[in-house]
């Protein structure tokens, strides 16, 4: 394994994105009011050191193992998860939920983190040993249920965010092994007429282009009749299960499309990370001196609503600089997966992809009010000893699949 | 494995997507909106408070300080905040300086590695500017102002100075409360930055407004008269076992209240008690009446009345008018005042008409408000003469009942037969200056009207000589060198609604000296339960030892150059003189008259002693005082205690706070 097979570009946007995170990190711990934020850049600086090491270790375990250990990881992720619902301990940016799991005082992390990857890993054996793309309904109802298991678990944490990187793995990587965007529509069709069903009008406008689809996409009837009954059911029953929300994440997701809503309590984030990224202008108030920030003004400033510090210090030019970094590494690892030298590299490599992407858009979504509130880490950036280590495995991961691709001759250019 | 290359544009088209909807949101909310989001911000983070303005300082004549506002300093401490090479530094002048203990500030700067911002160190009694100026400069120190008010010459006239409103620093009661427009000042504005926890944040740069000094009064009181006064009434209320006293010292010509001191000694008493509450006088009443007799003409030199030995049944009257000393044969008005014979008094006084009378008492400011600036001054009592009781008022009045007269309002109506006859308004407010020391306000006397003519006046002042005379009620008052003029009082108390048996109020009324008035006294004492109860016993012996404790001090109020022995010839009273009324400001630094005597004194040992009791002792030694600071307690003193100087040396007392 010579360093010449190394890919430079992941390397270097991954330590670019390090160095600009751990920055930013340090600058959310320099605040007047108190906030938990200090020295928080020092912990993540042992904690990207680990990292670094994980990447290392990783780099040299091959695909065969990883496809190998795929299911019995991913069972681990579920008991740990199930375990975590029994025993599990809120802290942190997630201090009323149950998502930590901790021996004997000792936080020893989240599962959560786990599971995402345990679920790529399984969900790319699964994919990987087609021959052909799945290409009915039905097909797709055993990687649903990857996913899906570990969505539930984390939902009923309840732990929203990472429920939706999940279904953001499932469809993305879905998409990569190469099934129809029209299946995949049926398969989110009952999620979008949950969404739509508080408007009866445009519930029923989905029904009726629902129908129309199913007949010029010529689906097996028995999958559209089922499509259409499920859809149905969810219309019918999205009131029950509004209900059965949690208060906060009721909120979160009334106050997202309105924030003036309740503007001192879930809105408040939404309205102050809006006003903190705003004042930042064209080029910020420069590093560590954001006013906003030094005030603490946003209370999860160095985990979940870090990007709202980018913004106000450094301004426009600070997130485009952030933004296009994390774009060349979605273009370095879809490189990668695609040039990969089996089904099941190029399907893990593309569901971190998938996990990195979920996480970047949810997590900037949120801080410029695009995306509902959902509390989870922005890669790189965000404090936080679990998520590191998964997106530092990722990297691993995905070096290995570029070296095993260009040992099996597969130029680079 | 479906790896076209429509899946891949079309996955790029995706990101290529996401990534536009997110900075085309940024773009909107930072480049578009990005200034109202500052504004916003801005607004969000910042508030305002009050910069609180020093209070202005009350001084006696003299500019000796009676309750000034001193800043302090609240401390507190962000070790996170102090750069690393000022540690050592901060940590020693917080011991020696502040007095923090040295572990109390070493484990303030360790547990910034564990607490964070959170580490703090805090003082909780205010420190002096003196005590924060060597940390004044470091950064991480906060220092927040405050004024104290401190009453640097102990409790002298402390219910007339009154007290503040602990929260607001107004003035609550007393002159603090009449004066609050004036000694306030205007507060000045700060902007903080505010985090969301409430937390302020100082930013220097954002002073919007300097707050202004309040403007500092300088009160006609005399601080040594004041506590000669408020010394003398305590020690006559024990001795004569009473329950309040009151003691009014007056400038006639200026209308300047001198001392205004009340002493409560029993809590029946509180009521009774104050220059400005009002009692039914008794004697000391007389006088005024005589006043509208001379002045219309119903009575003269030689004028006389039958004393009827000593009981006389007036008309429709429930209970006969007795006098103590029965006179049996004919006595002129000089004569029933001189006695204080309620017989002839009262006989004198029907040969005015109740109009006539009510007029006269009235034009002596009885009934109205002398004006002097406390907040709850009373108009005493004078009924409108058609309201009075055809048999029964008039006679009551002519003895000092059916009307009630403030200590004030008496010595006000003393001061216009000391004048010639002008009533003079009264006030304690001799100058208002500014912070810089500007004067804005110099009291000028004002006289309100003529009461009686001077030829009047100078009959009145003969009878009050009279009074006061050995052969007088008032003889007790009398001094071996100056003549005292006075007049004494005793009257019965009402408890309940009735006259209580054995309860009286003792009061003298005087002028002093005889001969070139420059002091009023005015002297009531409340219930003496003793033994003795009669003006002359209980009042007039105390005006005797407060004149005498007065020329003892030496003190520049009483102009000892225009003093005459009591057996020099009576000047010809001389008519209110604009010109000589007024007076110049008394400088702090003002030089007294030369001292009569000059022989060697030794220097009291004073150290330690509150700067009042010391500037006493010394005064009695004949030396005269000068005090630098604004402390309570003498700290020094030049030249040296037991030094031997000459009487009239000025020695220089250095004060400190007491501990």
């Amino acid at each position: 394994m010579s360093r010449r097979g190394l890919d430079r570009g992941l390397i270097v946007c991954v330590l670019a994105l390090a160095v600009y995170g751990l920055a930013i990190l340090y600058s959310a711990g320099q605040t007047d009011a108190p906030t938990d934020a200090y020295g928080a850049w020092k912990r993540q600086l042992i904690w990207l050191g680990l990292g670094s090491l994980v990447a290392a270790v990783v780099f040299r375990v091959s695909f065969r193992l990883l496809e190998w250990v795929a299911p019995g990881v991913y069972v681990f992720a579920i008991l740990l998860l199930l375990l975590t619902l029994v025993i599990g301990t809120g802290a942190g940016t997630a201090s009323s939920t149950k998502s930590w799991l901790a021996v004997g005082g000792i936080r020893l992390g989240q599962p959560a983190e786990l599971a995402k990857l345990a679920t790529i890993l399984m969900m790319a054996r699964y994919l990987s040993a087609f021959k052909e793309p799945p290409d009915s309904l039905r097909a797709l109802i055993v990687p649903s249920c990857i996913a899906g298991l570990p969505a539930v678990l984390v939902l009923a944490q309840p732990d929203l965010g990472s429920a939706i990187v999940f279904a953001g793995i499932l469809f993305l990587m879905l998409f990569w092994a190469g099934v129809r965007p029209f299946l995949l529509l049926l398969l989110a069709s009952p999620v979008v007429s949950l969404l739509l069903a508080g408007n009866t009008q445009l519930w029923g406008a989905w029904m009726v282009a629902l129908f129309v689809a199913l007949l010029v996409g010529r689906a097996f009837l028995s999958e559209a009749i089922t499509v259409y009954l499920v859809n149905s059911a969810m219309g019918v029953f999205a009131l029950t299960l509004w209900n059965r929300l949690q208060p906060h994440q009721r909120l979160r997701l009334s106050t997202f499309l309105n924030p003036e809503l309740d503007p001192s309590a879930s809105g408040y984030q939404a309205i102050q990370s809006k006003v903190a990224v705003g004042s930042g202008g064209w080029f910020g108030n420069g590093l560590t001196q954001g006013p906003q920030k030094r005030l603490a003004f946003l209370p999860e400033q160095h985990t979940d609503f870090i990007f709202s510090v980018v913004g106000e210090e450094l301004g426009f030019i600070g997130v485009l600089v952030a933004l296009s970094l994390f774009f060349c590494l979605m273009l370095v690892l879809l490189r990668i997966a695609r040039r990969a030298s089996d089904a099941f590299a190029s399907l893990v490599v593309f569901g971190m992809l998938s996990l990195i992407l979920t996480h970047v858009f949810e997590n900037v979504g949120m801080t410029v009010n695009v995306t509902p509130i959902t509390g989870i880490p922005l890669p790189f950036f965000s404090y936080g000893g679990s998520f590191l280590l998964a997106c530092s495995l990722a990297v691993g991961v995905s070096l290995r699949a570029a070296w095993d691709a260009r040992q099996a001759g597969y130029a680079d250019a | 494995m479906a790896n076209t290359s429509t899946r891949i544009g079309a996955l790029q088209f995706i990101l290529l997507v996401g990534l536009v909807l997110i900075i085309g949101r940024a773009a909107q909310v930072q480049v578009i909106q990005g200034r109202e989001w500052a504004t916003v911000a801005e607004a969000t983070r910042t508030t305002t408070r009050a910069l609180p303005a020093r209070r202005g300082a009350l001084y006696d004549r003299h500019g000796l300080p009676l309750a000034v506002s001193q800043e302090y300093y609240r401390v507190g401490v962000t070790p996170r905040e102090v750069r690393a090479r000022d540690v050592d530094t901060l940590t020693h002048r917080l011991v020696t300086d502040l007095g923090f203990s040295p572990s109390e500030v070493r484990s303030a700067f360790a547990a910034v590695e564990r607490d964070g911002p959170a580490a703090y160190l805090y003082r909780h009694r205010p420190a002096s500017a003196s005590q924060v100026e060597g940390i004044r400069r470091f950064r991480g120190v906060h220092l927040q102002r405050v004024f104290l008010r401190n009453h640097p010459s102990g409790g002298l006239a402390g219910d007339l100075l009154g007290t503040l409103v602990a929260d607001s620093g107004r003035g609550r009661s007393g002159l603090e409360l009449s004066l609050d427009s004036l000694l306030q000042g205007t507060p000045g504005e700060a902007g903080f930055l505010r985090a969301p926890n409430g937390t302020l944040y100082e930013s220097p740069d954002r002073r919007i407004r300097d707050p202004v000094p309040g403007y500092d009064v300088f009160l006609t009181l005399d601080a040594e008269l004041q506590g000669i006064a408020e010394a003398a009434l305590a020690e006559t209320l024990v001795r004569e076992d009473a329950d309040a006293g009151d003691v009014v010292l007056l400038e006639p010509l200026s209308g300047e209240v001198l001392a205004m001191a009340t002493v409560v000694r029993r809590a029946q008493g509180a009521r009774r008690a104050g220059g400005w509450i009002p009692a039914e006088p008794g004697s000391t009443i007389k006088l005024l009446a005589a006043g509208g007799l001379l002045r219309l003409g119903r009575a003269n030199a030689t004028d006389s009345v039958h004393g009827e030995n000593g009981e006389w049944e007036l008309r429709q009257r429930r209970r006969p008018i007795r006098d103590i000393h029965p006179i049996d044969g004919y006595m002129t008005l000089a004569h029933a005042i001189q006695v204080s014979s309620n017989i002839g008094a009262t006989k004198f006084t029907m040969r005015m008409t109740p109009e006539e009378h009510f007029e006269v008492l009235r034009d002596f400011g009885l009934g109205t408000m002398t004006g002097v600036e406390i907040p709850y001054e009373s108009a005493g009592l004078l009924k409108f003469p058609h309201r009075w009781n055809p048999d029964n008022t008039q006679p009551s009045m002519a003895q000092g009942y059916e009307l009630e007269v403030t200590p004030l309002q008496l010595a006000a109506a003393y001061a216009a037969i000391a004048n010639d006859g002008w009533l003079p308004a009264l006030t304690l407010i001799k100058e208002i200056r500014d912070a810089e020391g500007n004067t804005h306000y110099l009291h000028e006397p004002e006289a309100i009207r003529r009461v009686v003519s001077a030829r009047v006046a100078s009959q009145l002042k003969f009878f009050l000589r009279e009074a006061a005379a050995d052969s007088g009620t008032g003889g007790a008052a009398q001094l071996d060198t100056y003549g005292v003029l006075g007049k004494t009082g005793t009257a019965r108390n009402v408890v309940d609604g009735v006259y209580a048996p054995g309860n009286y109020t003792a009061s003298f009324a005087g002028i002093f000296p005889a001969d070139d008035p420059q002091l009023v006294v005015v002297v009531r004492i409340v219930n003496p339960q003793g033994g003795e109860y009669y003006g002359g016993l209980i009042a007039a012996p105390m005006t005797r030892r407060m004149l005498q404790d007065a020329l003892a001090t030496r003190q520049s109020t009483l102009d000892r150059s225009r003093l005459s022995f009591r057996t020099a010839k009576a000047p010809p009273p001389a008519s209110l003189d604009r010109a000589s009324g007024s007076r110049t400001v008394i400088e702090l630094s003002a030089t007294p008259e030369e001292p009569e005597r000059s022989e060697e004194v030794a220097v009291p040992d004073v150290m330690g002693l509150s700067v009042r009791e010391a500037a006493f002792r010394l005064h009695q030694s004949g030396l005269r005082v000068s005090v630098a600071g604004n402390g309570s307690v003498v700290t020094g003193l030049t030249p040296g205690t037991g030094s031997m100087v000459r009487s009239g040396t000025r020695v220089s007392l250095s004060t400190g706070s007491g501990s």
